[in-house]
């Protein structure tokens, strides 16, 4: 009798414990994801999931890799997800996605207060000098069409590293760059956290315009569930005013403005 | 005699009234009638669409001006077309700015190169509308545009109307990522893909948007895809760029391709017609969106709440349909079957969607 109870409560336990882990896969991206050690922020998406996890009783653990292989790794079990762009979410008929978006991603560009041009395309950086974080998206499409329009002469500056969206912007200071290309929410997120002046933020249509999504590949259970939990969270998150001071620590907008569906 | 008088006094009395409340109730109506000085910044001359989304909105004014007491005073710019157009439009509306309107309402060239245009008009609390797009920065009374998700499913579920669901459908994305409503379209075309089941793979992706890069687009699917069956189906966001890739593809007789696309110009509406290439288009109600543009900045002036967005629905155009189609002037018609989908979900929604978060 004994046996056959510890038995049900070994059985409860294995049970109670699949699905409530998931592994999330990501870059380092602040404000997205952040390297907490350096920055003492976890990423304003990490604080939101954590939140929303913890809610549901659910562990939420992190696996910082490359880019290229998150996709990859979410095929590999039903505890894996990620945060990822509609844009890329789109070429992959088997990723599923969470209904409500946690972010959205655009471009933007840095000047310097003094520089007041209308910059409206990409032909508009013609013959400047443009600094750049290499690897994502607007920096691989602005190089090669810099690289059409300046007749071959590579303008552009790469910055990588520790502290890149930093030292970019310093560079617009210094004079050694004209201008500055990134995504919109890390070029207010360096100018926010370290108080940088003489420097202005433009939105500019030039790359990509995709909210971001919860996403899976492999449906865990309880997936349909937690898609409408997770609706009403981000909702009671934003009514409540919560949503909106994790954002102030990264000096970013809510996304709501953008969302039209 | 005595009765007489009472009768006349009474009546008098009566009159007096009759006569004092006709004076207030026409003097209040001298009162509550406004003149209200809207300004107003048209995208294009040119395109068709664009066009009638112009005509709609002052269609709307004249029927306010007629049916109500209150004057509504349009003050209209166009910007044009390109990279002046955008530089025109920052132009023109710091010009609107300055007259100091009741209201602008913009149809925005750029999503960003007007947003310092629209912090001006913030300072100086001039209420903005925009429609068709949207501004990155600043604050707006309400944006109103097509529901441009719907748009996108429409197309995604005729298309896996027509396939078997195990069948690998082997797709091209002709899409322009930089703006939000062309990525909305692709995402419900995505998205009803993904809810039919139907299995497929995105072989390639080109970005137009306007006839050129359209015509450039369709050159290059043909220099990479050169067999017939290396493409099953082509999904267009929208026909400025996606009719010049039909008119490359028709004329090297690609006719094997499905073409599905957004807008519901008159030539793709022809190629529904005629079976080339294009079998579904999911139209706009482009007048309908001027209209509903001047009605929300007349309730806002009014001081009636108005949603935040309004999405105003798209028509599927194919060939079943095709006679219930209004065209771009038309108002949004009944609802009906679509016969190309099983189940609940299989009446078109014809339905406003006002958000207001």
């Amino acid at each position: 009798m004994i046996k056959l109870a510890i038995l049900t409560i070994l059985c409860f336990i294995s049970i109670n414990s699949f699905g409530k882990e998931f592994l999330l896969h990501t870059d380092y991206n602040c404000p997205y994801f952040c390297n907490e050690k350096k920055m003492q922020k976890k990423g304003y998406i990490l604080e939101i999931l954590n939140l929303f996890f913890y809610k549901k009783d659910i562990k939420l653990n992190v696996k910082y890799l490359p880019y290229q292989r998150i996709i990859p790794e979410l095929k590999l079990s039903n505890q894996n997800i990620s945060v990822l762009p509609l844009i890329d979410i789109n070429n992959n008929s088997k990723l599923k996605t969470f209904k409500t978006s946690i972010g959205i991603n655009f471009s933007a560009i840095a000047l310097k207060s003094t520089d007041k041009y209308t910059y409206i395309s990409i032909d508009d950086l013609k013959g400047k000098t443009i600094a750049l974080k290499p690897g994502g998206l607007e920096a691989k499409q602005v190089t090669n069409k810099l690289m059409v329009l300046n007749s071959g002469i590579n303008r552009t500056i790469s910055i990588t590293g520790p502290d890149s969206g930093q030292r970019m912007l310093k560079m617009l200071n210094l004079g050694r760059a004209d201008i500055a290309v990134s995504d919109y929410n890390s070029l207010q997120f360096t100018v926010g956290t370290y108080k940088i002046d003489n420097v202005h933020i433009k939105p500019v249509a030039l790359t990509r315009f995709t909210p971001m999504f919860i996403t899976f590949q492999k449906m865990p259970l309880q997936f349909k569930q937690l898609d409408k939990d997770f609706t009403h969270f981000i909702k009671d998150l934003r009514a409540s005013g919560r949503l909106q001071k994790i954002l102030d620590k990264y000096n970013i907008e809510d996304w709501k403005k953008f969302v039209v569906r | 005699m005595k009765y007489n008088l009472k009768s006349i006094l009474i009546f008098w009395g009566f009159m007096k009234a009759v006569i004092l409340g006709l004076f207030c109730y026409l003097f209040s109506f001298s009162i509550n009638a406004k003149e209200f000085v809207i300004g107003v910044s048209y995208w294009s001359a040119t395109i068709e669409g664009q066009v009638a989304m112009s005509k709609g909105l002052e269609e709307q004014a004249v029927k306010i001006n007629k049916n109500s007491n209150d004057r509504i005073k349009l003050i209209t710019k166009t910007a044009g077309d390109g990279s002046n157009g955008v530089r025109n439009q920052i132009k023109q509306m710091d010009e609107l700015i300055k007259l100091n309107p009741d209201l602008i309402i913009i149809q925005p060239t750029d999503t960003a190169a007007l947003g310092p245009s629209l912090l001006k008009a913030n300072a100086k609390n001039i209420p903005v509308i925009t429609y068709d797009q949207f501004i990155v920065q600043g604050q707006t009374v309400s944006y109103i545009t097509s529901n441009n998700y719907q748009a996108g499913h429409l197309g995604g579920e005729y298309i896996a109307g027509k396939f078997d669901n195990k069948y690998i459908l082997k797709i091209i994305l002709v899409e322009f990522p930089s703006i939000s409503s062309t990525n909305e379209r692709v995402h419900g075309f995505i998205d009803a893909l993904k809810e039919s089941g139907q299995a497929y793979k995105v072989i390639e992706t080109f970005n137009a948007v306007e006839p050129i890069a359209g015509a450039k687009a369709g050159e290059n699917i043909l220099k990479k895809y050169p067999a017939k069956g290396s493409i099953d189906v082509i999904f267009t966001v929208n026909d400025g760029g996606g009719l010049a890739v039909v008119d490359a593809l028709s004329k090297a007789d690609r006719n094997e391709i499905l073409v599905a696309t957004v807008d519901g110009d008159p030539s793709s509406v022809r190629n529904i017609k005629n079976g080339n290439l294009t079998v579904i288009d999911s139209a706009q109600f482009c007048a309908e969106i001027g209209r509903e543009s001047l009605n929300t900045a007349y309730s806002f002036l009014k001081g009636k709440k108005v949603a935040k967005k309004i999405l105003i629905p798209t028509f599927p155009i194919t060939k079943e349909t095709i006679k219930k189609y209004p065209g771009w002037m038309g108002k949004v018609p009944e609802t009906f079957q679509k016969t190309w989908v099983k189940g609940q979900n299989s009446f078109w929604n014809n339905k406003y969607k006002r958000i207001n978060d």
